[in-house]
């Protein structure tokens, strides 16, 4: 595997007590944190401390250390064309369904934007798509999707399958290798025999296929518990596998649970149940804390 | 006609011996086989009147129409051929969005006018080209200007008017436009006067129907080109309609 | 060529709350340059089309150039007969692409902008940002408004919540801004969209203060 894991990258960022300039350094004028004389540059002055781990180049852009000298005047921070929404998505695949789901909270830093905007895009009547990272990357992403899937629909004379969406997603992530789109894809849905499919991507359109993917946020926090209780790794004695119902109420299990602990989860989560009689959207509460 | 069969009438690089641009000429043709278009300026605005010739009976109502506006403050009622017109107008939005950006402020329509008289002048010149068969009548009101008013020919001249015809009635409306007060005329007289003008030169036995399309620009638009108010342009209408009636029965009774 | 990589003269916070029947926004008309109070009559909440209010933080240059944009393209409807056609919901979408894809050329307007209006009964309030963020909310706020104000907006929300106490809210909220940010100053414009009265911005206006809270006594 050429490209960093996804989860190497998503290492959660610690929000420090400094309010977070991305927010609102150049909007309000200088960062809390600047001292020393002001001026038109104080704005400058403010420090990303909401940095995205974003992919390479960028990363530097936007971290709190990345702060460059410019001759004798004061610091820079440059523009980063990265923030992170936050939020959790995940899929799980059984052997005659599959289910995408994930919050709709959208944060950055420490402010809750909205906390309604679902992260689950329904594909067609066999597959769905979850996205989380940044917001607007990721509805970039969907629309130029969107935009192809209708292409090809339009030549082929019917719905793409999984698994060529599966392919699509990843050519479109790595045609941008060199100015990553900041978002974090999982596609859930049936393949051409009707069993539960999950591909699970990292930012530059490496992907996998497997049976359970979580991604964002509350990835390191529910990845394990979902090897561990979906897919029964680990386990000597391997149990019956999960039905649907069982499966469902495990996703709200583990959505409650990283709403508990992982504070750009919450609010409520919105369900694609995909079937051989389609896709069913169901959605559930989380704690607004 | 004379030019036919001479040559000179080909292109408009040649001038005739007796100094004509025939092309030209002939563009001009183009404007006066079209229906009339009025514009007058009366004390608080330009009013616009359109004689709309129907092709086919099965038009849409308000397709195709012959005013326009440039920008949202400059009205255009053009006569002529229509295709010709909307490329001078696209060409006068172009001029007129190039001003606001630079100067940030709307062009005044004595500029527009002189530019776009400017640009149809051009087609006047050379080979391959055909001047625009179309007249351009355009107004606009500002406080602090008033009302404006001005027509370009497909021959590039322009002028400034206080009333002004093109098209088939153009005489006759032109008559009537020189009886009119217009100092003292507001925008809502000027309305009936012209849907009266338009209704007496349209020719109900030669031309097809007519739709009457009235457009202002004004004080009470607030310097905004607009249709006329569709309950003033049909009672407008209905008093035109009344008048010709009756002048036709008193005429019977002679 | 020189991009924008850090505002100018900014303005701070901007609110924008839903009530029964409408929407209401509300800035202060201060520019500041750095810590500087700068201007002291930049309007910060303006007019889009017919149907729409447009409120705007950070750089006020990028601020009148996105309102530019904007009317370029309400310029392009030149029907004269039909109503204009874009809804508070379409301007916000577009100002999202915009912004999205300046940010994709590094050469970003430097906004939070708040979006809000009515048309056909659809009472809409959104967002959009220098990265291209952007979603709808019952109430919005932009710079220290974002962590200042907007609890007290969600707090005070409800759909039946009338224009005059909606007015209210975004008032007592402007006022806690002017006492906490230092980039505030006391003259605010209130913009109110309805679906009866259109768009409707107040000239600035001063709001009532106490600062005996302040004042220590020994």
């Amino acid at each position: 595997m050429a490209f960093p894991m996804q989860r190497e990258l998503y290492l959660p960022t610690v929000p420090t007590l400094t309010v977070s300039s991305q927010m609102h350094s150049g909007l309000s004028g200088p960062s809390l944190g600047s001292h020393g004389p002001s001026g038109p540059m104080a704005a400058r002055l403010a420090t990303g401390k909401q940095a995205p781990v974003a992919p390479s180049r960028f990363s530097a852009a936007s971290s709190s250390s990345a702060a460059v000298t410019v001759g004798s005047g004061p610091k820079t921070a440059a523009f980063s064309p990265y923030v992170l929404n936050g939020g959790t998505a995940l899929a799980l695949a059984g052997k005659d369904f599959c289910i995408v789901a994930g919050d709709t909270r959208m944060s950055a830093g420490y402010e809750i934007h909205t906390r309604n905007k679902p992260k689950t895009y329904r594909i067609n009547d066999k597959c769905s798509i979850a996205m989380a990272g940044m917001q607007a990357d990721a509805t970039n992403l969907i629309k130029m999707l969107r935009f192809r899937i209708a292409m090809y629909e339009r030549k082929m004379g019917k719905p793409m399958s999984t698994q060529s969406l599966a392919q699509l997603v990843s050519t479109t992530l790595y045609r941008r290798r060199f100015f990553p789109i900041y978002a974090f894809v999982v596609i859930g849905g049936l393949d051409e025999d009707g069993v539960g499919s999950v591909y699970g991507y990292d930012a530059v359109g490496s992907f996998e296929r497997s049976t359970c993917c979580v991604q964002g946020s509350g990835t390191s926090l529910l990845q394990p518990v979902l090897d561990n209780q979906f897919d029964f790794k680990n386990h000597s004695i391997k149990p019956d596998e999960l039905t649907l119902d069982e499966s469902i109420d495990l996703v709200k299990d583990v959505f409650v649970s990283a709403g508990e602990r992982d504070i750009y989860t919450g609010d409520s989560v919105e369900m694609h149940i995909i079937t051989a009689d389609g896709v069913r959207v169901e959605t559930f509460d989380l704690k607004r804390d | 006609m004379s030019s036919i069969g001479t040559g000179y009438d080909l292109s408009s690089t040649t001038y005739s011996p007796d100094g004509r641009v025939f092309q030209v000429e002939y563009a001009s043709k183009a404007v006066d086989n079209s229906g009339t278009a009025v514009g007058i300026r009366v004390s608080d605005g330009v009013v616009f009147g359109v004689e709309k010739l129907l092709i086919s009976p099965m038009l849409l109502h308000g397709s195709n129409r012959r005013v326009s506006t440039i920008g949202r403050h400059i009205g255009v009622a053009s006569s002529g051929l229509v295709a010709d017109a909307r490329a001078l107008i696209n060409r006068g939005n172009q001029e007129a969005n190039a001003w606001k950006s630079t100067y940030g402020e709307e062009i005044s329509v004595k500029v527009l006018t002189e530019r776009l008289a400017s640009f149809a002048q051009v087609y006047t010149l050379y080979g391959g080209v055909r001047p625009f068969g179309c007249a351009l009548l355009l107004g606009s009101w500002t406080e602090a200007a008033g009302p404006q008013l001005y027509m370009i020919q497909p021959s590039g001249e322009a002028y400034g008017y206080f009333g002004v015809a093109v098209g088939k009635g153009k005489a006759a409306c032109k008559t009537d436009i020189e009886k009119l007060d217009l100092e003292s005329m507001t925008c809502e007289e000027a309305v009936v006067e012209i849907a009266k003008m338009i209704h007496s030169v349209h020719d109900s036995d030669k031309d097809k129907e007519y739709e009457l399309e009235l457009s202002w620009v004004c004080r009470a638009s607030g310097g905004r080109h607009q249709l006329v108010p569709a309950e003033l342009r049909d009672s407008a209408l209905a008093i035109a309609t009344a008048e010709s009636s009756d002048d036709d029965s008193s005429s019977d009774d002679d | 060529m020189q991009r924008t990589q850090q505002p100018i003269v900014t303005g701070t916070s901007v609110l924008g709350i839903k009530f029964d029947g409408g929407v209401m926004v509300a800035a202060d008309t201060l520019g500041s340059y750095g810590s500087l109070a700068r201007f002291r009559d930049l309007r910060r909440v303006r007019q889009a089309g017919e149907y729409t209010l447009l409120g705007g933080s950070g750089d006020y240059m990028d601020f009148e150039a996105m309102l530019e944009y904007v009317d370029e393209l309400l310029l392009e409807d030149t029907t004269l007969d039909a109503p204009p056609s874009y809804t508070p919901r379409e301007l916000h979408q577009y100002l999202a692409r915009i912004y999205y894809n300046k940010r994709s050329e590094f050469d970003p307007l430097w906004n939070q902008l708040v979006v809000g209006g009515v048309r056909d009964g659809d009472v809409f309030l959104g967002y959009v940002d220098l990265q291209g963020t952007h979603y709808e909310d019952e109430t919005v706020a932009t710079g220290y408004g974002s962590y200042i104000a907007r609890p007290l907006l969600r707090e005070a929300y409800r759909d039946d919540l009338t224009e005059a106490e909606a007015r209210k809210v975004l008032e007592d909220a402007m006022r806690v801004l002017f006492y906490r940010d230092a980039r505030t100053i006391n003259r605010i414009q209130i913009g109110v969209a309805t679906e009866a009265g259109g768009i409707d911005i107040s000239e600035p206006f001063e709001l009532e203060t106490d600062w005996t809270v302040g004042i220590r006594k020994h």
